[in-house]
């Protein structure tokens, strides 16, 4: 406990109940469990701890109020997304018949076949993952309380901590231990974490120059990384920067029902998401005719 | 698509910018795909004037790679003309108004959130002694005050306001230092959702109906079929996307920063001319009809400029403000690619 930061030894000593005593508490039980995994001892005697633990999350999902990005999307996002995406020749891929037996080329995962488009196939954000993993926590359980805390106030909501799968011994690293912790967003929780995103913190990031042109994981997915400074633009955090021991850095990922990287980018584009543009030579003109913007243009996306 | 991210990156200093803006705005500004919302000039006729008169904004109509080729001649498919139209929109700027029933369902939403809510760990968020923790507890104390009624009143709430009115009590000496802070605090002042263009019932202003889509609806100077969208023919060697921006150009003034939602229209129309009609017989020889494809757009700046020719006036209206300028059977053919909200 000597190793604690004093803020966090503070925040033991202060809070005799709330969300930072159901986290230790938390994360107390993991270290059991992963005691009695280890030891390979599975006695009955400890099952009394979990009887003791705090519930504190929230069983059900209120909606409080109307959600701007979500009417946002209904109302313009939407529309335009069917306008951009519609593919007015489409033609439906041929079913392979039964008994047929279908070669892959190479170790490539088989995409599902494209799907006709619908108004009801309008990509949408499903969900939003925020993870982080410190690696501080290798050496005291406790140092996870400070990034698990982060991870709440930005969020709202009570992270879950990850242990590791597999121990690492380079590392230290032994399975069961806790490393991380994360959140899954969804609803107007996770519009409210996108409109943060995307105005308040996102647009204070100096040097970052957005997210890549070939950002997605080709099945809707798109993430990202945050360094350990991004923690502090958050408006949570800002206010109050001294009470986190350490900061730590975190991964952010988008779920969307889109079925290509296009469609995902659109979708958050449409959301206010800077995307970066790779700087293309400019096409040697054929003509005398100076290459103006327009023509880059369209030369570019012909 | 890849214009929109190519935009979005030219966009993307804007949008840095943008926040100060953002933060300025009470009322909160919708996004839009193209990474901006329309924002009203700051200072409103004089500047837009002066900006228009300086360079025209640019919007993403991109030219084919036939551009070079220019021809004035109409282009004329099956004996229809064929017309290029713009729906240019501007998107909600406020979050719709709610319903009394929405109100009083999310308030209730809001108290049963709150009595299922994990408790707040205030003496991690607030300093101990500070102000912001003693105003916390002051203001906890009234919430809890004010909703004693609601639901099952437990007798740890209610030792638990007692308790905050407790702590707010001996905060009398400590005044000066409130007062310090309360003043170097921002105050809050919330802009009105009706706005002086509403009151007057100013149509051709942008900043009308801000939780509304608006449409822009054009009149030419004739007795049927005077207001529509602004519309004008194909030429030959011209994309759609072109030939809508050429006329918005041509008949609204170079003064509007505008973006083509993709280059695909989203509806068309098709009219038969009237008899004894000739429309520019030297340029388009042999039609009897026109087919008119609409192409969707999005306003971010700017406003139109009548230049009292082609077009004599101009308004931006909902989609249920239209059919009392439209002809009946235009409003039909247009109405069901226009937004209900």
């Amino acid at each position: 406990m000597a190793a604690i930061a004093p803020s966090t030894r503070m925040l033991f000593s202060h809070s005799l109940r709330g969300s930072v005593v159901a986290a230790s508490q938390q994360i107390r039980l993991a270290s059991t469990a992963a005691a009695k995994k280890t030891s390979g001892s599975k006695t009955s005697s400890n099952n009394n701890d979990s009887t003791d633990t705090v519930i504190l999350e929230a069983k059900e999902e209120y909606t409080t109020g109307i959600s701007r990005l979500r009417e946002h999307y209904n109302h313009t996002v939407q529309d335009d997304l069917m306008v951009l995406t519609y593919n007015h020749t489409f033609k439906p891929k041929a079913k392979i018949p039964e008994g047929v037996r279908v070669e892959l080329k190479g170790n490539k995962h088989i995409k599902p076949a494209p799907k006709a488009p619908s108004p009801r196939r309008i990509p949408e954000l499903v969900k939003i993952d925020v993870h982080c993993m410190m690696k501080e926590a290798l050496t005291s359980k406790f140092n996870l309380l400070s990034g698990f805390m982060a991870i709440q106030s930005i969020t709202g909501e009570m992270p879950e901590i990850i242990n590791s799968k597999k121990g690492v011994h380079p590392w230290k690293l032994r399975a069961g231990n806790p490393i991380g912790c994360k959140v899954t967003l969804k609803g107007d929780k996770m519009y409210q974490f996108m409109d943060k995103l995307v105005e308040v913190v996102l647009p204070r990031m100096k040097e970052w120059p957005g997210l890549p042109e070939s950002a997605g994981d080709a099945t809707g997915n798109i993430g990202m990384g945050f360094p350990p400074s991004a923690l502090s633009l958050f408006p949570e955090i800002e206010h109050n920067f001294d009470m986190f021991p350490r900061m730590t850095g975190f991964h952010v990922t988008f779920n969307t029902t889109a079925s290509t990287n296009l469609e995902a980018r659109l979708l958050l584009s449409g959301f206010n998401m800077p995307f970066q543009q790779k700087i293309r030579s400019a096409p040697v003109p054929k003509a005398a005719a100076p290459a103006t913007p327009s023509s880059i243009d369209a030369k570019a996306s012909a | 698509m890849s214009s929109i991210l190519r935009r979005q990156m030219l966009r993307a200093a804007g949008s840095m910018r943008g926040i100060a803006r953002s933060q300025i705005q009470v009322v909160p500004a919708r996004l839009s795909l193209a990474a901006r919302s329309y924002t009203s000039a700051t200072s409103p006729a004089s500047a837009a004037a002066a900006a228009a008169a300086e360079a025209p904004f640019k919007s993403n109509i991109s030219t084919t790679s036939s551009a070079g080729v220019s021809s004035t001649k109409d282009l004329i498919i099956n004996g229809n003309r064929i017309v290029a139209g713009a729906v240019v929109s501007r998107q909600p700027l406020i979050v719709r108004d709610l319903t009394p029933f929405e109100q009083e369902y999310f308030l209730y939403q809001k108290n049963l959130e709150r009595e299922s809510a994990a408790p707040f760990g205030a003496e991690f968020y607030f300093k101990k002694g500070s102000v912001a923790e003693r105003r916390w507890k002051q203001q906890e104390a009234e919430r809890l005050a004010s909703q004693s009624t609601f639901g099952s009143s437990s007798p740890s709430k209610s030792s638990k306001a007692e308790a905050a009115a407790a702590g707010s009590e001996g905060a009398e000496d400590e005044i000066s230092e409130e007062d310090r802070v309360a003043a170097m605090e921002a105050k809050i002042e919330f802009v009105d959702r009706t706005t002086e263009a509403d009151r007057k019932n100013d149509v051709r202003s942008l900043e009308r109906a801000l939780a509304r889509t608006l449409y822009l609806i054009v009149k030419k100077p004739r007795e049927q079929h005077a207001w529509q969208f602004p519309q004008g023919g194909v030429r030959v060697c011209e994309n759609l996307q072109e030939a809508a921006g050429r006329e918005l150009q041509e008949e609204c003034g170079g003064n509007m920063d505008l973006w083509f939602v993709g280059r695909v229209p989203i509806g068309h129309y098709n009219y038969s001319f009237p008899k004894g009609f000739a429309p520019k017989t030297e340029t388009s020889p042999g039609a009897n009809g026109a087919k008119v494809f609409f192409m969707k757009a999005h306003i971010f700046a700017g406003q139109v400029q009548v230049d009292n020719k082609e077009i004599v006036d101009f308004a931006w209206v909902t989609k249920q403000e239209m059919k009392d300028y439209v002809a009946p059977e235009y409003y039909e053919a247009v109405k069901d690619m226009l937004s209900d909200f």
